[in-house]
């Protein structure tokens, strides 16, 4: 910033009209020496490091660790795939049982207003199955084709998937009452007969990971061969999510979030909504292995 | 309080240097080192043009502003860069060449100057082939081809400090139905590569936080590796950094 610089008025000088006036000029936008008072220096340039406030922009970052590494997976969770409905799922957590927690801190934090809170998490995982699961009389995770010799094959739709979701709670630092973030549901809405899931637009903090994958190939005429049906593990992989609150939508307190994790589960259309519901009629020998990930969360101000 | 002129003149009385320069220093301290909060705007006041503006510099693709750095890379643009893992960097995928075996993946890293303590996070993504790789299965010596992993993680300063809880794998081509290789003619993955675990996203986060000062600060990715190759076909790192 400019600063402004006179000599000073001697005792015995002259009182002249222009020196006055450009002492007091110094303080206008246009002065004499200097454009002291003007729109770069007192607006443009006004604000610089010194001047800005601790945590300004970025009031917060909190990150934890999801559940336990181990490079060689000598040492795995395992999520067996819910045979009914509804589903407790299992909570992510290390190889002790402890449930991972995103904490943030024992008095929380409060997202205000003017606030963002937002969220980023993955993990390792590794979904597993034996067999053909879709093709169990109770599953609806299967296409039936026309085989080549006129009988039908089933083939997985490949879209089965399990989920993992966060919980948080804004009610204390005893984490005793952990719910499904605004937005998000617990897949044991009743939308259907038996069917439990959540329609889509209650799916907005949802990470999905393929439970299994199937092509049919060498078709003839579009039929399709016993032979050419090839399936597949997923595998390894690392699966990833996000999500975040505007604190404008209601001021709240968050504490901790901690993540669920749900499956099998696949899409489906009720009186036109779009689902992702529970397909237990596929769970024999499914499951899904994890191991470690990291969860982050930044509390923005965004006024 | 607003300035106030510590001296007031009369009219028909002996106006004194002194007692004009004692006004104007008074409004010169004021201005520069006094102004008082209840003489400035109480509400949230700043806004984009109150901000020195940042400087950019597009070839590293950092910008470093008053309240912190923002900056990105990408794969993007015509000079593509295509990027790699391999276990011929990583213990030529010997058994337990881990934990020592990490190295970066090449291009994808920033480095910027910060000039405070701050907060912030590192973002990353990248876009994988893995294999297929079907170098015969030794005992002891590699793992089994269906096992064999690539590991992503980043890493802040240099890859001996890689946070391996947020390593994410990639699994080796098993093989549709233990399918491998189109053999006649030899044009590579017999079936749909993309069916598979092989081919796929990774992305993720990590935290960053510095007491510091003053910091020069490195973050990317590296990798551990039990695949003969690996192709990144698409990577993208990005770093947002807000002074504290």
């Amino acid at each position: 910033m400019s600063r402004i610089t006179r000599a000073p008025v001697n005792e015995g000088d002259a009182i002249a009209a222009a020196d006055l006036n450009d002492r007091f000029a110094d303080y206008t936008q246009s002065g004499s020496v200097v454009a002291g008072i003007n729109g770069f220096n007192l607006r443009d340039a006004a604000v610089d490091l010194p001047q800005m406030q601790k945590d300004f922009l970025c009031q917060a970052v909190y990150e934890a660790t999801l559940g336990e590494f181990d490079l060689d997976h000598s040492s795995v969770n395992t999520v067996n795939a819910a045979t009914g409905v509804p589903s407790a799922g299992h909570l992510v957590q290390d190889f002790s049982g402890t449930t991972s927690v995103l904490s943030f801190g024992g008095s929380g934090k409060a997202i205000t207003a003017a606030d963002v809170l937002r969220l980023y998490w993955d993990l390792s995982v590794n979904p597993k199955y034996t067999g053909t699961p879709w093709t169990a009389a109770a599953s609806f995770s299967d296409y039936v084709m026309d085989k080549t010799g006129g009988s039908t094959a089933q083939l997985a739709t490949s879209a089965t998937v399990w989920v993992i979701y966060p919980e948080w709670d804004i009610t204390s630092n005893s984490l005793g009452n952990f719910v499904p973030v605004p937005g998000q549901g617990d897949f044991d809405t009743n939308y259907t007969g038996s069917r439990r899931g959540e329609a889509l637009s209650t799916c907005q903090a949802t990470c999905v990971i393929p439970a299994w994958v199937q092509i049919a190939q060498n078709t003839t005429g579009g039929l399709v061969t016993a032979a050419g049906l090839l399936a597949n593990v997923i595998g390894w992989r690392g699966v990833s999510g996000a999500w975040h609150y505007v604190g404008s939508d209601g001021a709240v307190t968050v504490f901790g979030i901690r993540w669920r994790i749900k499956g099998v589960l696949h899409p489906e259309q009720t009186s036109s909504v779009n689902y992702l519901g529970f397909d237990t009629g596929a769970s024999t020998n499914v499951s899904l292995e994890y191991t470690s990930g990291k969860a982050q969360a930044l509390v923005m101000r965004v006024k | 309080m607003a300035y106030s002129p510590p001296n007031s003149f009369t009219g028909g009385n002996t106006l004194t240097a002194a007692a004009l320069d004692g006004n104007q220093d008074a409004l010169r301290v004021y201005l520069h080192e006094g102004v008082v909060v209840g003489d400035l705007q109480q509400a949230k006041w700043i806004q984009t043009r109150h901000l020195q503006p940042p400087t950019f510099e597009p070839f590293t693709g950092t910008q470093h502003g008053i309240s912190g750095h923002q900056a990105g890379q990408s794969i993007d643009g015509e000079s593509v860069r295509l990027s790699f893992c391999t276990s011929y960097l990583t213990g030529n995928g010997l058994v337990n060449a881990e934990p020592a075996q990490w190295v970066r993946v090449p291009n994808t890293a920033l480095q910027i100057q910060a000039r405070r303590p701050f907060k912030g996070l590192f973002h990353w993504q990248l876009e994988l082939e893995h294999g297929p790789d079907n170098v015969p299965f030794t005992s002891g010596k590699n793992y089994a081809i269906n096992e064999r992993l690539n590991y992503i993680a980043p890493y802040i300063g240099n890859p001996s400090g890689v946070d391996k809880t947020a390593a994410q794998p990639g699994q080796n081509h098993p093989g549709l139905s233990s399918q491998y290789w189109d053999a006649s003619p030899q044009a590579g993955a017999l079936l749909p590569y993309t069916g598979a675990a092989a081919y796929g996203q990774r992305d993720g986060c990590v935290m960053l936080s510095s007491a510091a000062s003053s910091l020069t600060l490195t973050a990317g990715l590296c990798h551990y590796s039990q695949i003969d190759r690996v192709a990144v076909v698409n990577w993208s790192i990005a770093l947002e950094l807000y002074y504290v």
